[in-house]
């Protein structure tokens, strides 16, 4: 394994001033020896010259000072050396501890330190970080958990919302009625909503989208839903459900929430149709022509208290489809940002086909259309097919 | 009284909301009546009608008014389908 930077520092700052004063001490040896080796010719000569007892001491001199000088630089190499081990030490034991916390162990413990210079403030920083890493550890432990618990409530919170929707797409025994509808939040929950009720051999129904998106609009939904359940438990008038639900939606809307609204409610006996439009995109009728049901529109619930809704009428042919939709279809974006749009709605719309089959088909064609792009916003269907037999 | 206007861009939609709404409640806020400025606005979203709704609310509630100006033909279709039409002021 590759040693730490510092500790190879270290290893080589000693072992140069060591390789320097072994060079040092073989140089001044190597001089000395010169020196030396010069004297004992000179020694020869002064012999014969008779000047022996100068020439001795002159040598014992010399090889007293080399002595001198090794010892100094011996003793000045290990003492530099414990002194540079003795900087570095704590920085060794300190980088045992930071891997320990690299390593993920926030709380081990760090080496004390008892100099008062870089080392300390290495130390006192350190420790500041190791604190403010475990506490936001722990934070975001517990954000986790509350987000687990979240999408744990939201999940719970979608199944609860699509069972609040009609299950059950056959009202009645007799074959008057082929009807299906669909809704696809964009997120765990939704505010679109649609809801039909079977009641005195007439169909009461209907689709809404309430302004916004995620939990605040899945409360309203809810809320609007049961209204209408209420409501078109014992009022035939489309306007006075509206009404109703109108009011309601107005009490303590501090938020300004509102809810677009198609009611509609069909005499199965003579196929007439009447209806309130709240704010709401027009539907189709799909017979052998294609058109809009014509309605001039109300203000959207929640708006204003005393809004007024009108009902209009139209007698469905027999076999024609109502196809109700919230603008979660023409609204649907593609990756280019373009619309899915009311030509691609009605190039789908065929006047042959079940409610089950037609909302399929169209189901398709968005997905088609929309490829992987996210979904912007919540998908509503609902198709009425009236059969007169 | 002052009025003061605020400039749409191309869209009011849940991207823009909060801050056209922000934006409009400044002006409020000085006790000036808002000009919504919808000249080059295309296209505005359930989220966006909501911002002039509750615009119109909050001006109310100080005795001022909220205009909208220059609306498109595809602004005014959205507000015809949706019935809010008649429900505002414009300048």
């Amino acid at each position: 394994m590759k040693k730490p930077r510092l500790l190879r520092i270290r290893e080589s700052l000693a072992s140069r001033i060591t390789l320097w004063v072994v060079l040092y001490v073989v140089v001044v040896l190597g001089i000395s020896a010169y020196v030396g080796n010069g004297l004992v010719l000179k020694i020869v000569r002064t012999i014969e010259e008779g000047g022996i007892l100068y020439a001795i001491g002159m040598r014992r001199m010399s090889i007293g000072l080399t002595l001198l000088f090794l010892l100094t630089m011996v003793v000045l190499t290990y003492s530099l050396r414990r002194a540079i081990h003795r900087l570095i030490a704590p920085l060794t034991t300190f980088t045992q501890a930071v891997d320990e916390v690299a390593k993920g162990n926030l709380q081990a413990t760090l080496p004390d330190i008892h100099s008062q210079d870089e080392m300390r403030r290495l130390h006192r920083s350190f420790s500041t970080m190791q604190q403010s890493l475990a506490r936001q550890m722990e934070e975001l432990k517990q954000a986790n958990e509350a987000k687990g618990r979240m999408e744990g409530e939201l999940k719970v919170a979608r199944d609860i919302q699509l069972s609040m929707l009609p299950k059950t797409y056959a009202p009645t025994a007799d074959s008057y009625l082929d009807i299906y509808g669909s809704l696809t939040p964009a997120r765990e929950v939704g505010g679109d909503l649609y809801d039909f009720v079977l009641r005195d051999g007439k169909l009461f129904f209907c689709i809404g989208d309430v302004s916004g998106k995620g939990v605040p609009a899945a409360l309203v939904m809810a809320t609007t839903l049961s209204q209408f359940r209420i409501a078109a438990s014992h009022i035939d008038d489309v306007s006075k459900i509206t009404t109703y639900i109108n009011r309601n939606t107005c009490e303590g809307n501090d938020t300004c929430i509102f809810v677009t609204f198609f009611t509609g409610m069909l005499d199965l006996s003579s196929g007439r149709l009447s209806y309130c439009n709240a704010g709401h995109n027009r539907p189709f009728v799909v017979s052998d022509s294609l058109s809009e049901l014509d309605s001039k529109s109300g203000l959207p619930l929640g708006v204003e208290e005393t809004a007024p809704y009108v009902v209009h009428e139209y007698d469905m042919p027999a076999g024609a489809m109502l196809f109700l939709y919230t603008d979660g279809l023409t609204e649907a974006m593609n990756g280019q940002r373009e619309q899915f749009g009311s030509q691609r709605l009605i190039n789908q719309l065929n006047s042959g086909t079940g409610s089950k089959a037609q909302i399929e088909k169209m189901t398709q064609a968005v997905h088609a259309f929309v490829g992987d792009a996210s979904q912007s916003d919540d998908l509503t269907m609902l198709a009425i097919k009236y059969k007169n037999q | 009284m002052n009025t003061e206007t605020y400039k749409l861009g191309e869209e009011l939609d849940s991207f823009n909301h909060e801050q056209v709404q922000k934006e409009i409640l400044t002006i409020l806020e000085k006790g000036c009546d808002a000009v919504l400025d919808m000249t080059d606005c295309k296209y505005i979203s359930s989220t966006g009608l909501r911002v002039l709704l509750y615009s119109k609310k909050v001006a109310a509630s100080k005795g001022l008014k909220l205009y909208l100006k220059g609306v498109s033909e595809e602004v005014k279709d959205i507000m015809d389908v949706t019935g809010f039409e008649n429900f505002f002021d414009y300048a």
